[in-house]
């Protein structure tokens, strides 16, 4: 009993101070993130804000394991991470697909990394793509896709291996608006029906007002979380939701906080 | 005026839809057709010395003739072998390019030595392989490995590190092992490179078992090109020089096919 009350209480994602210093000692040394901590509880939906370069990619790579943090921790339910594992997936900003593979082997990557069963990769791998929208696109091969085509063949190959954690990348950003749309309720109506947790970059803070429970804004360079911000929307959230006066303000809150560090950026590159 | 517009902008060969022949075929057939032409006339008009050298008609005869006795299947088949063996042999070098590319410390240690392997003309070890191998086939297909087995391996060790970071990082992300690694990413990201060295080591390969069947040797297209130039038939051996002439385009051409099996998400 006590147990289960410590267990719920445990962040399903926490990091702590982390600092990520590319190419650190040499000229041309990065300082990417800079004592970046939060905590991450289940069945979250955190998107990720700020200005081009500030390090969201970044911390991104380090949450999955990627990316070695300079200094700093990061525990997943509690054990700290040493590397890539089944619970988070991520997709990629730049789709990171095998140009060898069909959309098919792609999308069954990780499954098949994992040693499952070739009948059960089948199901899931059929029943992502057909969520993608790319049924009937199976055998093709990722340079005979459009951009937005391939976003949704990396966003399958992250919803297959089933994470807890989905990581993802600015992953609508190539998809044209009518599939967003869609987009954007499947991945709602996933989260919200298997209890996953996403972290998701995003440029849009119409699309991070819409999908998220919390918002991390991001500073310029060495990036930092300045500020959280809870949307108190309740889920299941539809078209309506966007005319609430809420939304407008929230979107407002963080619009007016995006220009004052876009504002900063350019004022640092003046100098 | 819209017809004017379309004879400038468009290239000829989409406005003649009944043409079937590629450009990429018929430009060199015409660009041959050309030369075989005037060299052919050339010896009619009595401006090449049947000694010295000789034209297309006079080397076609020739060439019908041992087609006809089997004296060039003769000789093709040991060459064949050799480089046959030779060849399986270097494919060796591979595993060992995939690995030197994938492991800093290997290529470190190794990397001068098979650069400096690879430019050496070893040729001009001929003569120490057949003191070494003898005079017979062994020696012929210790020539084939040594000049073959390092565009080869210089060319999948450059193809390992070719490969995309983007791709490996997702490939770790996913919880590739190394083995999987290798499988998933590595190998297909370096089989255009690996098929490039392939092709390299044809030509290669073709110039080590002419040169060492010329050394030593009684039997294989080397010697027969050397047996017809001691006797001054000329015709006879430009025919020799023509077959494996084909016979290298037929390899190469074999290679490509061959490349689009095997790597399907290349043609664009
Ligand atoms: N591998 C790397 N080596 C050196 N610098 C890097 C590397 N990756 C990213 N950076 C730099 O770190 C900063 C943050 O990059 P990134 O996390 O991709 O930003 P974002 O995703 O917010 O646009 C940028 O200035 C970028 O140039
Ligand atoms: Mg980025």
């Amino acid at each position: 009993m006590m147990e289960t009350v410590v267990k719920t209480k445990t962040p399903i994602l926490q990091f702590d101070s982390l600092n990520v210093i590319y190419n650190e000692g040499e000229p041309n040394q990065v300082h990417a993130l800079k004592n970046v901590s939060g905590e991450i509880h289940e069945g979250e939906f955190i998107s990720i804000i700020g200005p081009s370069g500030c390090g969201k990619s970044t911390l991104l790579h380090t949450l999955d394991g990627l990316l070695k943090a300079t200094s700093g921790t990061i525990f997943v339910n509690g054990s700290p991470v040493h590397g890539p594992d089944g619970d988070r997936a991520m997709v990629f900003q730049d789709f990171a697909l095998m140009p060898w593979q069909t959309v098919y082997q792609n999308v069954a990557f990780g499954l098949r990394l994992a040693g499952k069963k070739e009948s059960e990769i089948r199901d899931k791998v059929m029943h992502y793509i057909k969520m993608v929208g790319l049924d009937g696109f199976e055998q093709k091969y990722p340079h005979q896709l459009s951009g937005g085509m391939k976003q949704r063949v990396g966003i399958a190959r992250g919803f297959a291996v089933e994470p807890k954690v989905l990581l993802m990348d600015e992953p609508f950003s190539a998809i044209d608006e009518q599939t967003r749309e869609i987009m954007q309720e499947e991945v709602l109506k996933i989260m919200l029906n298997e209890k996953k947790t996403v972290v998701f970059i995003t440029h849009s803070i119409d699309e991070a007002v819409f999908l998220s429970s919390r918002i991390f804004l991001m500073s310029v360079r060495p990036g930092q979380i300045v500020e959280e911000v809870k949307i108190d929307i309740p889920y299941p959230r539809t078209l309506e939701t966007k005319s609430l006066p809420e939304y407008q303000e929230y979107k407002q809150v963080i619009w007016d906080h995006l220009k004052g560090e876009v504002r900063r950026q350019y004022r640092k590159g003046e100098a | 005026m819209e017809k004017v517009e379309a004879t400038i902008n468009v290239p000829s060969s989409s406005l003649k839809k009944r043409k079937k022949v590629p450009q990429s075929v018929s430009y060199p057939v015409v660009t041959l057709a050309i030369i075989l032409f005037v060299w052919e006339l050339c010896g009619r008009f009595n401006l090449i010395d049947p000694f010295m050298f000789s034209w297309p008609s006079k080397i076609f005869v020739e060439a019908q003739d041992f087609f006809a006795t089997g004296e060039v299947f003769k000789h093709l088949a040991v060459s064949g072998m050799e480089v046959g063996f030779g060849f399986a042999m270097a494919l060796i070098g591979i595993p060992i390019g995939l690995m030197m590319g994938y492991w800093k410390k290997l290529e470190l240690a190794f990397d001068p030595f098979v650069t400096a392997l690879y430019t050496t003309p070893m040729i001009a070890l001929t003569p120490l392989f057949v003191l070494w191998f003898g005079l017979e086939t062994l020696s012929k297909v210790m020539m084939v490995f040594a000049l073959s087995i390092f565009p080869i391996l210089i060319n999948t060790m450059a193809g390992v590190k070719m490969t995309e970071v983007s791709l490996i990082k997702a490939a770790r992300s996913y919880g590739a092992s190394e083995r999987q690694m290798f499988k998933e990413v590595i190998f297909p990201s370096a089989i255009p490179f690996i098929i490039t060295g392939i092709r390299l080591a044809i030509g290669r390969a073709l110039i080590a078992v002419v040169v060492a069947e010329m050394l030593a040797g009684n039997i294989g297209i080397g010697y027969a090109i050397r047996h017809a130039s001691e006797l001054f038939q000329t015709a006879e051996y430009l025919a020799y020089v023509v077959v494996l002439m084909v016979l290298s385009v037929l390899l190469t051409e074999l290679l490509k096919m061959f490349e689009k099996k095997l790597a399907p998400w290349r043609d664009r």
